[in-house]
């Protein structure tokens, strides 16, 4: 077993044991995970396929901006990298270095809601593109805005983590807690991977 | 004493502990694969500039988004180290996800006028 092995079944001391060895609220995230899989497939085929049908004259290429969407990609990706050094940190007994990292990774995914508010209220006030416009708004506002209502969520779960800590109230040491919360962190990323290739760069091919 | 006589009898600078050790091979790790990540990111963003036919341009997007979504998975997500069965239960949901936007693409492609729209 690699050691990176070891670190991660080592530290669920405080979960009871399960038959199948993993512990009760990961394997509960996998399967929400691979559900949340099927509900961001159906979101963007819809998307994809009102695409090509679509018979307006209306180009979306004229309101993406894809400079600040690949910067809010970069942002999206670093807040995962952040978020793995945090999850290590945690399986180290680092508490404070886990904080830190946290707090950091919430700090990008506030920078990430923040383009995306300002990526809607552009294409609202500029453009004059809502959720009942035309076919793309629709199916463009659902989809992206689910994501970032996950991202939202995140956010919220992360921060009230970093808050409780730093109030004394939780001490970290549940380690499979901040994994659980890695996991969803980094299938958000994963998430926004797809939609900013499908949705974004395909606009351009 | 002369400056290599003291060099001599200097102790040798002591090793780092094994966590810490363990910390920074960890750190160098992520940060490899969030720099890989990155250098994606901006060449999906240069090759959706450059002037080639359609599917020139789409494959290599494909590729580098597919490579993008592995590398979180299997590293970042620790799907890696972790138990067979979460990779099956993740990948098992992929696929339905996956099989799921395929069908639905070819059959509205090859029936379009069969789709409710307005």
């Amino acid at each position: 077993m690699s050691s990176a092995a070891a670190t991660l079944t080592a530290d669920h001391g405080h979960e009871a044991p399960t038959n199948t060895g993993i512990p009760n609220k990961k394997l509960a995230m996998w399967a929400f995970l691979a559900s949340d899989c099927m509900f961001f497939g159906t979101l963007i085929s819809t998307h994809l396929i009102y695409r090509q049908i679509d018979q307006s004259d209306f180009d979306p290429k004229s309101v993406l901006a894809l400079n600040i969407t690949s910067i809010s990609t970069f942002v999206l990706l670093v807040s995962s990298w952040l978020m793995f050094l945090a999850v290590n940190a945690v399986h180290n007994g680092k508490k404070w270095v886990a904080v830190r990292y946290l707090s950091c990774v919430v700090f990008f995914g506030l920078i990430f809601l923040g383009f995306q508010v300002y990526e809607f209220s552009h294409f609202v006030h500029e453009y004059h593109l809502t959720l009942s416009s035309d076919l793309f708004g629709s199916t463009f506002y659902v989809m992206t805005g689910t994501h970032g209502a996950h991202v939202a969520i995140g956010v919220f779960w992360l921060s009230s983590i970093v808050i409780y800590t730093l109030l004394g109230k939780s001490d970290l040491n549940n380690a499979i807690d901040i994994e659980v919360a890695g996991l969803y962190w980094h299938f958000v990323d994963i998430v926004w991977i797809v939609i900013f290739t499908a949705v974004y760069l395909f606009e351009y091919v | 004493m002369s400056t290599t006589t003291a060099r001599e009898h200097a102790e040798p600078a002591a090793e780092p502990p094994a966590d810490l050790r363990e910390d920074n091979k960890m750190f160098l790790i992520a940060f490899d694969i969030a720099l890989f990540l990155a250098s994606v990111t901006l060449a999906e963003w240069i090759i959706v500039t450059l002037p080639w036919v359609a599917w020139l341009v789409a494959i290599p997007l494909i590729v580098l988004s597919v490579l993008k979504f592995v590398g979180v998975v299997v590293w970042f997500m620790h799907l890696r180290w972790d138990h067979k069965l979460c990779s099956f239960i993740f990948v098992g949901g992929l696929v339905l996800a996956l099989g799921t936007c395929i069908a639905l693409m070819l059959l509205f492609r090859s029936f379009p006028h069969h789709i409710p729209v307005g």
